[in-house]
């Protein structure tokens, strides 16, 4: 069994219409270990979910494709498995936790039953009936939510416990990888901090690897071994947790990103957020997709694509640092 | 349950006197009286309002309702027909049960035939699978039931000689009634369940039911098919309530006793008390058929079902 659980490589994605053709995710490569935790970041529409769709296979049927790349699972390639194996792989060991728990479970449904279909699909310990019921209290009972509610269906519980009950599906069948795909967007702050805690606590006791998606930065460090941050379908600067929160060289996005949260520590009368808009994902600009709202762009960035700028772990995807490892900009101006 | 079922019953009380009162003072402002349609042209002004006054018809309008309600309500007798003097009660007697086993067996066809075909045509949406069907079900539901009856007719009685196309003589009678009034109606089960269908398959859970390894079929037919069952019930369940009292050419065409051509037959010849007790009973089936509904979305939905359950305490 190799360490390496997870590589994307050149992977991209088109979402095609009869009127356009939506590049959502755009030669993106990441590699992700055994028990590891990958933060994706970006602001919402930047490709995100559509990433963690592609690692599903469940893009939409007519419009989603993947015109390029490959995505290593285990040593296979997903891209190219058959709908077969990737029904062995969904669920079994690919688990996903999606954004909005209110619509993510089936309304007329016990949750009970919802829980012991992933088991049923996945048998490969040949459990019979009752060993199943047993397996479904116990996941219940990992996530705090009494066995006996099995019974109940979605609509008598909270928004923070059918998360829960989301997150009980997701790992009743003990995946080596996790898929979080924003689990507490559509939960209220207090609530947030209790599901994520129990997502990392059960992560670090099963040995899952995890994908954790969100636009938290403040999650993301709790939560995460490495981050990887996504700008309108592209990964513009990826290192550990370290490089991003501790080092000084960043994207000029990701420096946005840290200038738009509110810092308790230091005195500022005015939050920086980053001017502008996500570029429209059918029509990018011909160079960096980040010069129009780039701070520190120069005529070159606009006209032609940026290189990768790398330093150990960090990888930055900007001309500014071209190679160098310096910040260039003053060159320039000089 | 139990206690909205009670409820619901008690609710057709309301029901059956203001439609028996809306019925009766319908046919009092049509023009002309039961004695002058019933004797003809011809005859003569004295026996016209002679047989009137026997019939009751010369009483003030407010007792005339008054008597025929309370022989109703406390001597469960709709009257006798002005025509044909036969007590109402018995000829509907006679009458229901061809009106209800050509509706349902309709209805019956029609799901059998439209949601199907309507499933697959969602989940091949705008392929020829889809196209097809659904064209054809615009085809079928845009005319009449009774067309196809024709055509049905043609083939099956006089070319083939299969079916006689008349009567309630044999269980076959009900073959070609059932057909084409199932065609027109399977046709507008199709185009509900089809859209139905296409807004649950878009659902987040079904999603969630792939990502759990649900094969395909699975996560149409466990968990998208019961989502999008409602509508489709609430359709058949109008659609069946429509039939028994308003097949009325399906029923001439193929010389069927049934309730609508006795309620059309009492309209033409200002027949009060077939018309009345006739259309009590077809609100009374067709109250029951959308309280049969209303149950049977509990029995899909646990949501509805939480609305008429109490909880037997908080766990």
């Amino acid at each position: 069994m190799s360490e390496n659980l997870l590589t994307v490589k050149n992977l991209s994605v088109e979402y095609r219409t009869d009127l356009e053709t939506v590049k959502a995710v755009n030669n993106i490569s990441f590699t992700l270990n055994r028990g590891e935790t990958l933060g994706l970041v970006g602001e919402t529409g930047a490709g995100k979910t559509t990433t963690a769709l592609a690692l599903m296979r469940l893009l939409p049927e007519y419009t989603g494709r993947i015109p390029n790349g490959e995505i290593i699972f285990d040593e296979k390639n997903l891209v190219t498995a058959s709908d077969a194996e990737m029904r062995m792989i969904r669920g079994g060991r690919i688990a996903m936790i999606f954004q909005d728990p209110m619509t993510s479970l089936n309304p007329v449904m016990s949750v009970g039953d919802q829980i012991s279909e992933a088991l049923e699909f996945h048998n490969e310990l040949k459990r019979n009936k009752e060993e199943i019921g047993k397996r479904v209290d116990e996941v219940l009972n990992m996530v705090g939510i009494p066995p006996g509610r099995k019974y109940d269906y979605p609509h008598q519980f909270s928004g923070g416990m059918k998360q829960r009950v989301v997150i009980a599906m997701a790992l009743a069948c003990e995946p080596d990888l996790l898929i979080a795909d924003e689990p507490t967007t559509a939960l209220d702050v207090t609530i947030q901090a209790q599901v994520i805690n129990m997502i990392r606590e059960l992560r670090d006791r099963l040995g899952t690897a995890m994908i954790m998606i969100t636009h938290d930065l403040g999650i993301v460090a709790q939560t995460c071994d490495n981050v990887a941050v996504m700008y309108a379908g592209e990964l513009i600067e990826v290192g550990t947790a370290a490089d991003i929160y501790k080092s000084g060289d960043h994207h000029p996005y990701t420096a946005g990103l840290f200038g738009s949260i509110p810092n308790l520590k230091t005195r500022s009368r005015r939050l920086t957020p980053i001017p502008g808009l996500m570029p429209d994902m059918s029509n990018l600009p011909p160079g960096c997709s980040f010069s129009p709202r780039c701070p520190n762009r120069n005529e070159l960035c606009e006209t032609t694509r940026s290189s990768i700028y790398r330093n150990g772990t960090h990888a930055v995807n900007c001309r500014l640092f071209d190679g160098r490892g310096r910040w260039i900009k003053e060159e320039k101006a000089q | 349950m139990h206690r909205f079922i009670i409820r619901r019953l008690l609710m057709l009380i309301p029901i059956v006197l203001g439609v028996s009162l809306l019925i009766f003072m319908i046919i009092d402002m049509i023009p002309g009286d039961p004695g002058s349609m019933l004797l003809g042209a011809g005859a003569r002004q004295e026996d016209i309002d002679m047989l009137n006054e026997e019939l009751g018809y010369n009483q003030p309008f407010f007792r005339r309702y008054a008597n025929y309600m309370g022989n109703a309500i406390f001597r469960f007798d709709l009257g006798r027909s002005y025509a044909t003097k036969r007590p109402v009660l018995d000829e509907i007697g006679n009458r229901l049960p061809v009106s209800l086993i050509v509706a349902s067996s309709a209805i019956f066809f029609s799901l059998i035939v439209g949601v199907p075909i309507g499933v697959l045509s969602a989940v091949k949406q705008n392929t020829l699978a889809d196209r097809i069907p659904t064209g054809l079900a615009l085809l079928l539901s845009s005319q009449p039931g009774f067309l196809i009856g024709i055509v049905l007719m043609l083939i099956f009685s006089l070319r083939l000689n299969l079916i006689t196309p008349h009567g309630i003589a044999n269980w076959t009678n009900y073959i070609m009634p059932m057909v084409s009034l199932g065609l027109p109606n399977a046709g507008r089960q199709l185009r509900f369940t089809r859209s139905s269908m296409l807004e649950t398959i878009r659902q987040d859970y079904v999603r969630t039911a792939r990502a759990k390894g649900a094969t395909e079929r699975t996560a149409i037919w466990r968990h998208a098919m019961k989502n999008a069952l409602l509508p489709v019930i609430t359709i058949a369940g109008n659609n069946f309530g429509v039939l028994i009292g308003g097949a009325i050419a399906t029923e001439t065409l193929f010389g069927l006793p049934g309730l609508g051509s006795f309620i059309v037959t009492g309209i033409r010849s200002k027949d009060v008390p077939v018309v009345t007790g006739g259309i009590i009973v077809f609100a009374i089936i067709f109250a029951l058929v959308m309280l049969a509904v209303d149950v049977s979305y509990a029995f899909v939905d646990p949501r509805i079902r939480a609305k008429y359950i109490r909880r037997k305490g908080l766990a």
